[in-house]
């Protein structure tokens, strides 16, 4: 069930499947569980199934135009789940609220009282955080997921995304700053009520 | 103080895993993929080539192996054997059109395009199994009996076509595809494209290159491929095609443009269709046209519906020329139907199309226009089924159309519906059950072509695997003659 010679690279796997198409299995198999598991975390399991299952058929029909340079194919599979994504962008945030909301509403008698102040305040924080996520621009959202979440480079997130290197350090500098600020000010404006607005 | 990446990382911490039915998917969607690829591909396997049955058995048997996986039953209608007679009254002409298919006892490996200028002169293109041309892609094959029995026409030496044929008579015939000219440097062959047509029921042909026109700086056409051709007259000829663009520092896309001649192919006119993503700096992924097809019920006025699928998002357009391909309006689908194909147009003013949702696998829904392409609306008509994933329609009249689908769900079952009062009530038209060596009913219909004296032709493919490559079948409705 592996992938088809170890030694081999995505982009190897690539370059014989424009004369064997069944050699993309090989990048199917490398490559399909860490896509899922972007995907699960960004708009949930259930579309994550169907969108993994499309990035690859999308990258199968693109794959006489990958850069046979690039050794490895995760930041252009990477690039084209993110561009899927874009379709499922109201789920997305929908899934940040509510993990938003069921953060901000932790029962205080779940455990023990010891450090009860730090983890309902760590709780807040988290749900700030979630729901500032979702407010961000889209463009700065898929910059940090890829960095921040999924932990590329910026060289590899500018490839995924299709822009400059220097444009990805911007949006991922402009979206810890928007981070920052706007869940300081969230905080002070009263998490519960925001997630409402925005939910409603 | 906890940095804010720290607790987006733990907003994220969840790691959930693929099942393994997801993985099992996967591989049945890139099993369909390449098959359909490898289907389609004959020679140059790179070039951007769908049809619309293949498009259509793809989104189909992704959707039966989804549904299968989640587990879900759909109830299938009626089971496909409704009587005929018990359907609306029939006119005259209708009792030929319910003339039961019999299935063509020729070997087709495959089969892409069917055509019937008249009751009894069909055209083919497809490659059968004894073909004695040693071709990688299609050949043509004519028929003097409406589709039962077929002869392989002997193509120019080097050339074969592939799914673009129109016949205007028994005897005139034009066709997109391509000629070997010889290796490249790096061995590889060098295959160009041309036009070919033939006033003698395909005795002899005339081949002539067919265009790559530059447009513009970032419209320089190349690998262009006929994917639809309208010859209403020995001179004039519409084609739909996908062709690749760019230029120096953007990326390759792939739009469908439509060309047109009116001196038998000397010299074409070039539109590429409004409305689709222009090509962008810095390279990257673009739109890929599929499943597209064309109808045009006069030499002024066409049709034409593809899916555009740029990252990020797929969508169904569908266009309107009333002069002859100069300018075209995008027509507009009803809210929720982003795919839309394929379709046809029995007059100027008079058009059918499938459609349904991208994504869903199922285009379920039947519209129809009024004004020539420019709106179009859902039609829920007495007969139809709603679980039916149509892969075809032929309207050759106002009153009388075909359509061709597989039922949703596990149990995949090939349907045809006729309906001879302009689509207000269909009739379930019987099929064998019995087709091929596997002794098998159809699984699937590439194509459904009825003509105005309602001569009818199936492409299908039979259920079960067959063990030579033989894997399509050829069915008609035509009278056999005594």
């Amino acid at each position: 069930m592996g992938a088809t010679g170890s030694e081999l690279t995505d982009s190897d796997d690539i370059a014989a499947s424009l004369v064997d198409p069944q050699r993309f299995a090989a990048v199917v198999d490398r490559h399909f569980a860490e896509i899922f598991r972007y995907l699960a975390r960004r708009v949930g399991r259930d579309n994550a199934e169907d969108l993994g299952a499309e990035t690859f058929i999308v990258a199968f029909s693109a794959r006489n135009r990958y850069d046979p340079s690039r050794a490895n194919a995760l930041p252009w599979l990477y690039g084209i789940a993110t561009n899927l994504i874009r379709r499922h962008r109201r789920t997305e945030v929908r899934m940040l609220m509510a993990y938003a909301k069921a953060a901000s509403q932790l029962d205080p008698d779940d455990g023990s009282t010891e450090g009860l102040i730090a983890r309902l305040d760590h709780a807040a924080s988290l749900a700030r955080v979630a729901s500032v996520f979702a407010d961000l621009d889209p463009d700065q959202r898929d910059a940090l997921c890829l960095v921040a979440i999924v932990g590329l480079g910026y060289a590899e997130a500018s490839e995924a995304l299709d822009i400059p290197v220097g444009t990805v350090h911007s949006r991922v500098a402009r979206a810890r700053t928007n981070l920052r600020d706007l869940a300081a000010y969230s905080g002070q404006e009263g998490n519960e009520d925001s997630i409402a607005a925005r939910e409603s | 103080m906890v940095d804010e990446l720290q607790l987006l990382r733990e907003v994220f911490k969840s790691e959930e895993e693929p099942s393994a039915g997801a993985l099992e998917l996967m591989h049945g969607r890139l099993a369909i993929a390449i098959e359909t690829e490898e289907r389609l591909s004959g020679k140059a396997s790179h070039r951007v080539r769908t049809t619309l049955g293949s498009r259509q058995r793809m989104v189909s048997a992704v959707a039966a192996a989804a549904a299968l996986i989640v587990g879900v039953v759909v109830s299938l209608n009626g089971s496909g054997t409704q009587s005929v007679a018990s359907a609306s009254p029939f006119r005259l002409a209708s009792l030929v059109t319910v003339q039961a298919f019999q299935a063509s006892p020729e070997t087709v490996q495959f089969a892409n395009h069917v055509t019937c200028p008249t009751s009894t002169n069909c055209y083919l293109t497809a490659r059968f199994m004894n073909a004695p041309t040693a071709s990688a892609g299609n050949n043509v094959y004519s028929s003097t009996d409406g589709g039962s029995t077929w002869q392989e026409l002997a193509l120019p030496s080097g050339t074969y076509v592939e799914t673009a044929l129109s016949c205007t008579s028994s005897v005139h015939c034009s066709a997109g595809g391509s000629k070997y000219e010889g290796l490249d440097a790096n061995d590889k062959p060098i295959m160009n494209p041309v036009f070919l047509s033939t006033s003698n029921g395909g005795e002899s042909w005339t081949v002539q290159p067919f265009p790559t026109p530059q447009l513009g700086q970032f419209e320089n056409l190349f690998s262009p491929f006929i994917t639809s051709l309208s010859c209403p007259s020995s001179e004039t000829c519409e084609a739909l095609l996908v062709a690749n663009f760019g230029g120096p520092g953007y990326s390759t896309a792939v739009d469908n443009v439509f060309m047109r001649t009116d001196d038998g192919g000397q010299s074409w006119s070039t539109t590429i269709l409004p409305g689709q993503p222009a090509p962008r700096s810095g390279g990257g992924l673009m739109n890929s046209p599929m499943n597209n097809g064309m109808s045009c019920p006069s030499t002024q006025v066409c049709v034409a519906s593809a899916l555009l699928s740029p990252i990020g998002g797929a969508t169904s357009i569908v266009w309107r020329t009333d002069d002859g391909g100069a300018t075209w309006l995008v027509g507009s689908l009803p809210d929720g139907l982003t795919s839309a194909g394929p379709l046809s147009c029995p007059n100027s003013l008079h058009c059918w199309i499938v459609a349904g949702s991208y994504g869903k696998g199922s285009n379920s829904q039947l519209l129809e226009s009024t004004d020539g392409g420019a709106s179009w609306s859902v039609r829920s008509p007495q007969g139809l089924s709603t679980t039916i994933n149509w892969g075809s329609v032929s309207c050759p009249t106002d009153n009388n159309c075909w359509l061709a689908g597989e039922v949703t769900g596990a149990n995949r079952e090939s349907v045809v519906y006729a309906s001879n009062d302009g689509g207000q009530t269909w009739t379930n038209v019987p099929l064998p059950s019995t087709i091929g060596a596997e002794s098998a009913p159809l699984k699937g219909i590439d194509e459904v072509d009825c003509n105005t004296t309602l001569t009818c032709v199936i492409l299908g493919i039979p259920a079960g695997v067959s063990e030579n490559g033989v894997n399509e079948a050829i069915l008609t409705n035509a009278v056999p003659t005594s």
